[in-house]
């Protein structure tokens, strides 16, 4: 059991939850970036299909609704059992006796919401912010364009795989009309940690994944790395931030296939405690120079990298066998940052040109989004601002 | 609909891998399988199958005309129309075959609208909003549909219609199929 500091949420260093509480919805930041990494996660992607800007505008204040509901605990509409029988039931029940777990929904808008095919759909292409880039092509890349992209996303996160699934289900439900489901993925192991005095969890290569990562506390760095400031802009944006998503799959016979030395030297830490290379505990500073030139930590680490440094919040996926029987699984890799042209975009660059762990991953789902900051309150809903 | 006669669907309309122990196979998807996937003629079995074929349906037909019909029970059949196109037509795998599945398709969706157009003044009285959705979803579904057509029926269902074009009609389904599961209660209040 990880211990209530470690629970403790950051950012806006609410109170410690437990596994079973709920996380405050509203606030400065959406929660979901710097809170405490659940254990679950379901992630979704639209397509926005109307042209109706008041149709678009009138979902997102049904699906806001609707989220501080479920994040609270609560069934949404009138219920999972409504008043009439003739009706069918605004929630769909599966979450009903489940404890909040957690739950937070991150909402954010992707580039095809600005413009899409040449056109300008909701009059919103003027405020689209220079930070919310097309994702240049990386060496190495194969994009499933299925598995790529979306107008919105919302990142289901809970400790509970039911009460994330619940989540999305309903909210893609109410969208229907109006935005389609892109792609969806679902997440069982966190692989990343803001919460630095627990227990590292493991990836699916079997090392301690999450070690060197912003903690959800370290408000500083926060404001440093992570959350978009005035001076940033534009304004709908102060607050918020900005996420990558890859769906990253592993090659996970082959590395099955490999000595536990190439392992360690693949990712410059041992496999065992985590510790860098040379060094005795998890914690320790990792030395650079001691870990070979390709290895994944020293190309990653913010030294190598004029400084870059992003929040991780990534989990595993495991979605059965391919047609060959090989297991389909891997990292999808979730990064926050203030500006993705100084966050993901150099340290991917570097590292699809130089990791030796290439040989083992490819990058086969892209997609990139602006987070708005948080919903502040009873009158406010995602992207109001953005709207207005 | 054809479904609340029980005794009649599997003998019309059951496929050849639902077929239980001992069941013997008849109906609309065995000839399917004789004129399309087989030497693309009926054999003498074939054309008894046939006519039995059109006794049931006559059967039915008749069944259907003395069956007590409600307004919420034509919301609902209204939306079981579409629930049998949602999950069955728009992945193609029910005329897998002869490919004709955007004929029933869209059979099933004009056999819904019928059924909402009787409907619509007593629902638009009580839910004005609903009546605006449903009217707006039939339409941007017909039109989906009618960029299929081809002469006097439509395309075939067969894999010159890729993922994203299915996608499209499964979405616009979908779209459709909320509100009018809405239907029901909008009548019976
Ligand atoms: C399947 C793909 C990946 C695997 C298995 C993986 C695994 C790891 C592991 C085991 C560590 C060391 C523990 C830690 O400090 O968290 C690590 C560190 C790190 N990884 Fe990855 N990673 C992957 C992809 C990526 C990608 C795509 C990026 C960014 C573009 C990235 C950025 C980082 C960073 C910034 C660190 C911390 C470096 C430091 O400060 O020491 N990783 N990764």
């Amino acid at each position: 059991m990880p211990t209530a500091a470690a629970l403790r949420t950051g950012g806006d260093a609410s109170p410690a939850a437990s596994m079973g509480d709920a996380v405050p919805f509203h606030g400065a930041h959406q929660a979901g970036i710097a809170t405490a990494v659940q254990d679950r996660l379901h992630f979704a992607a639209f397509d926005v299909t109307t042209t109706d800007r008041a149709a678009l505008v009138k979902l997102l204040q049904e699906w806001t609704a609707a989220a501080a509901r479920m994040t609270a605990g609560h069934e949404i509409g009138s219920g999972a059992v409504g008043e009439n029988d003739e009706l069918p039931p605004d929630d769909t029940g599966e979450a009903l006796g489940l404890k909040p777990s957690r739950l937070t929904l991150t909402f954010g808008v992707g580039p095809g919401l600005f413009e899409k095919d040449g056109k300008d759909r909701f009059g919103l292409k003027a405020r689209r912010p220079k930070a919310l880039i097309d994702l240049p092509g990386f060496p190495g890349d194969n994009l499933d364009p299925a598995r790529s992209g979306g107008d919105l996303c919302v990142q289901a996160c809970a400790d509970d795989p039911q009460v994330a699934v619940h989540a999305i289900r309903n909210l893609a439900r109410i969208g229907m009309g109006k935005v389609a489901i892109r792609w969806s993925q679902l997440g069982f192991g966190k692989t990343s940690s803001t919460t630095p005095d627990a227990q590292t969890p493991r990836n699916m290569m079997g090392f301690k994944d999450g070690t060197r990562n912003i903690a959800g506390t370290d408000k500083a760095a926060l404001d440093k790395h992570v959350w978009v400031g005035e001076k940033d802009g534009p304004e709908w944006m102060v607050g918020g931030s900005y996420l990558v998503a890859r769906r990253i799959r592993m090659h996970i016979e082959t590395w099955d296939r490999t000595s536990l030395a190439e392992q360690e030297d693949i990712f410059g830490r041992d496999k065992a405690e985590g510790a860098p290379v040379g060094k005795q505990r998890e914690r320790d500073e990792p030395l650079l120079k001691a870990m070979k030139p390709d290895s994944h930590v020293r190309l990653a680490h913010p030294d190598s990298n004029n400084g870059v440094t992003i929040l991780r919040r990534g989990y595993s996926f495991t979605d059965g066998t391919d047609g060959l029987g090989r297991l389909d699984a891997g990292l999808f890799f979730i990064a926050y940052q203030k500006d993705v042209r100084d966050g993901f975009v150099p340290l991917q660059t570097n590292l699809a040109r130089n990791d030796a762990l290439n040989e083992y991953i490819q990058h086969v789902g892209s997609a990139v989004f602006a987070v708005p900051p948080g919903v502040r309150g009873a009158g406010d809903w995602w992207g109001k601002a953005l709207f207005a | 609909m054809a479904e609340s006669f029980g005794d009649i669907d599997p003998k019309v309309d059951v496929r050849e891998d639902s077929l239980e122990k001992d069941q013997k196979w008849t109906g609309w998807h065995k000839l399917e399988k004789s004129l399309w996937a087989e030497n693309a003629t009926l054999t003498d079995d074939d054309k008894k199958l046939a006519d039995q074929l059109m006794t049931d349906l006559k059967d039915w037909q008749k069944r259907v005309g003395t069956a007590e019909i409600t307004p919420t029970s034509m919301a609902n059949g209204a939306k079981e129309l579409l629930d049998e196109v949602a999950t069955g037509k728009v992945t193609g795998e029910e005329e897998r075959y002869s490919h004709t599945d955007l004929v029933d398709f869209n059979g099933n969706v004009e056999g819904a609208q019928k059924a909402y157009e009787l409907l619509k003044p007593v629902a638009g009285k009580n839910d004005a909003a609903l009546v605006k959705e449903l009217d707006q979803q039939f339409a941007d579904l017909k039109k989906l549909l009618d960029g299929y057509r081809d002469g006097d029926g439509f395309k075939a269902y067969d894999d010159s219609i890729g993922k994203d074009d299915r996608k499209k009609l499964s979405d616009a389904v979908n779209a459709l199929g909320e509100p009018l599961s809405k239907l029901a209660g909008a009548v019976a209040k």
